[in-house]
């Protein structure tokens, strides 16, 4: 039997919250942590520093609240469903009834490109729905960009104030949300020409071309290696499901480069692609999208008529 | 501890006992050009050495001193027709023997080793004989990592079907430029171990299953080691060819690598049962 607002539900019960606060941060995610606690179910908080202080100070030590650091369970979104799948499958295996999360989503406001966290909050809605889990996302008003905001509401099917829950009835379709949007957000530096250009390149001529770039740039052996896997597997893809031509482009900046695929085709049918990995064998398809986002240090999935552009960024977002 | 390449090479040249080379040309002047060098660098070493021509009348060029090499029993000059039959596949193992007898008489003769160079086009350019002729470049290579002998395979792309030509050539621990992306070899010394080396993607995948297939390593304690050290990239799809195969011989398949590498990146992310990735420190 799951405890609180979520009690009739199955699945994911995800909420978000707005607050402008501390003190009204702390009226929702106190309550929301004590009542799970009393009921005997984990509580997960996983925010970034600031939030996660103010939780320590008022729960204390020994509370059972389990902490995860926030800055890197949401390092990157598909990272984040992996991680916390595997979290939420070892509480399920060991019989909770339900579990309680809540943590800091990021955003430009904390400094993070929010594409890729706008496909998140509607792909967990069914990342999770195999698990018993009670998500509250809570959005800080004094930082959060109001585009973001837009999206919040349109990802969460439930809202909390205090300790009222509410359905949200601008919550949309999350399969549809995905499909009708776009990642728009470009790295500054592709304001320059490209250091590198290519015309329907072969996977092995992309890797090594966008390699040299990456070694000039300084680049550390595990980003050199994500972004060959990913350019391999984003090039091999443009060739063999989407429409020629197929271009590569590379710009290097201080700590990062940033590499875009286009080809004339729409990109992916599947709209939870790299963030869920598809329930096929290994090789079947769609693991290579998931494994760039696993390993980029952001993906985005530009689409604009006749033209979808993969943009991987490997190295670290200023 | 027997030294051998592994690389790919502009040149024939440079190579040595327990090398093993493969080289895909377009026209048979090529190969003969190429073999010359291989060849006569053997001469110079005291080797013995042996063209194997794809007919009858086939020599390797531009060697000084040819025809006083195989006038003082140096050098020989015959055909694949001659040694490996015309229409029959070849027994693989016995085929070795044969090789090996050849080296032995080569040491017992006075000379340092033996060196063969062959055009071997018409070993694998017809269906019956070619499954027996990859399986036996994988025995040979073998036998050449520990016995002073070197070979050089030769292989006519317009002859050879391009899966079949691809599956061939991988097998070889030195290749010329474009001849194939990855190498799947016997390591240097006696351990007998294999060694992959190139890169593995999506577009390569089967030729790495078929490689796999034709050098049936065998496991040792339920383990197969591999070293993959000098392998620059791997992707999921390459690996899955491991993990098929591990399946197939019951077996976990261990690549060793570098600290960073593709195949740790994913083996952490999509864990594939029968295959496991150990860093070796270089």
């Amino acid at each position: 039997m799951r405890s609180g607002a979520a009690a009739d539900r199955s699945g994911y019960f995800h909420e978000t919250a707005f607050y402008d606060s501390g003190e009204e941060f702390l009226a929702l995610i106190v309550p929301f942590f004590t009542d799970g606690l009393e009921a005997g179910e984990p509580v997960i908080s996983a925010f970034a520093a600031a939030n996660q202080s103010l939780v320590r100070d008022a729960f204390g030590a020994g509370s059972g609240i389990r902490f995860v650091d926030g800055d890197s369970q949401y390092a990157r979104p598909a990272g984040a469903i992996r991680r916390y799948r595997e979290l939420f499958g070892e509480y399920a295996a060991r019989g909770a009834h339900q579990i309680r999360v809540a943590g800091d989503v990021p955003h430009p406001g904390a400094g993070a490109p929010w594409d890729w966290w706008a496909r998140y909050e509607a792909a967990v809605n069914r990342a999770y729905d195999s698990f018993p889990v009670w998500g509250i996302c809570p959005y800080d008003v004094r930082t959060t960009p109001a585009h973001v905001m837009a999206e919040v509401r349109r990802t969460h099917p439930h809202i909390a104030q205090g300790r009222t829950h509410a359905g949200n009835p601008a919550f949309e379709d999350p399969a549809d949300f995905l499909r009708a949007r776009t990642d728009t957000w470009y790295d500054p530096v592709e304001q320059s020409p490209p250091a590198l250009e290519l015309l329907n390149p072969a996977p092995g001529q992309a890797r090594s071309a966008v390699d040299a770039v990456a070694a000039a740039a300084g680049l550390t052996p595990d980003d050199r290696n994500a972004l060959r896997l990913a350019v391999s597997e984003a090039v091999a893809n443009g060739l063999l499901h989407g429409l020629p031509p197929v271009v590569v482009r590379a710009w290097p900046a201080a700590g990062r480069v940033v590499v875009t695929v286009t080809d004339a085709g729409d990109g992916p049918a599947d709209p939870y692609a790299g963030l869920i990995p598809a329930e096929r064998p290994v090789g079947d398809g769609g693991l290579g999208l998931w494994i760039s986002h696993q390993v980029c240090a952001f993906v985005g999935l530009d689409r604009a008529p006749g033209a979808f552009t993969l943009r991987l960024i490997a190295g670290r977002l200023d | 501890m027997p030294v051998r390449l592994s690389t790919v090479l502009e040149r024939a040249q440079g190579l040595g006992l327990h090398d093993h080379v493969g080289w895909a040309f377009d026209e048979p002047g090529q190969f003969r050009s190429q073999a010359g060098d291989f060849l006569a660098e053997g001469l110079r070493a005291r080797q013995r050495v042996m063209y194997i021509g794809g007919d009858e009348t086939a020599a390797p060029a531009g060697i000084d001193g040819l025809d006083a090499a195989v006038a003082r029993g140096q050098a020989q000059v015959t055909s694949v027709s001659v040694m490996y039959g015309r229409d029959e596949p070849v027994e693989p193992e016995r085929q070795v023997e044969v090789f090996a007898a050849a080296a032995e008489q080569a040491l017992t003769d006075g000379w340092t080793g033996l060196r063969v160079a062959a055009d071997v086009t018409s070993l694998v350019a017809g269906e019956r004989q070619r499954e027996a002729w990859i399986r036996y470049e994988h025995l040979a290579d073998r036998f050449m990592a520990g016995h002073p002998v070197a070979g050089m395979c030769g292989f006519d792309r317009a002859v050879v079907p391009r899966d079949t030509l691809a599956e061939a050539l991988c097998l070889h621990p030195v290749l010329n430029p474009a001849a194939s992306g990855f190498r799947l070899h016997t390591t240097a010394g006696t351990g007998l171990g294999l060694t992959l080396a190139g890169e593995v993607d999506r577009g390569n995948r089967q030729v790495l299953a078929a490689a796999l297939r034709h050098a049936r390593p065998a496991p040792e304690a339920g383990r197969l080691a591999i070293d993959a050290t000098a392998l620059t990239f791997i992707d999921h799809h390459g690996l899955t060819a491991f993990a098929d195969y591990a399946a197939a011989c019951g077996a976990t398949v261990v690549l060793h690598t570098a600290e960073s590498s593709a195949a740790r990146m994913i083996a952490r992310l999509v864990p594939m049962s029968g295959l496991e990735v150990r860093v070796v420190s270089p």
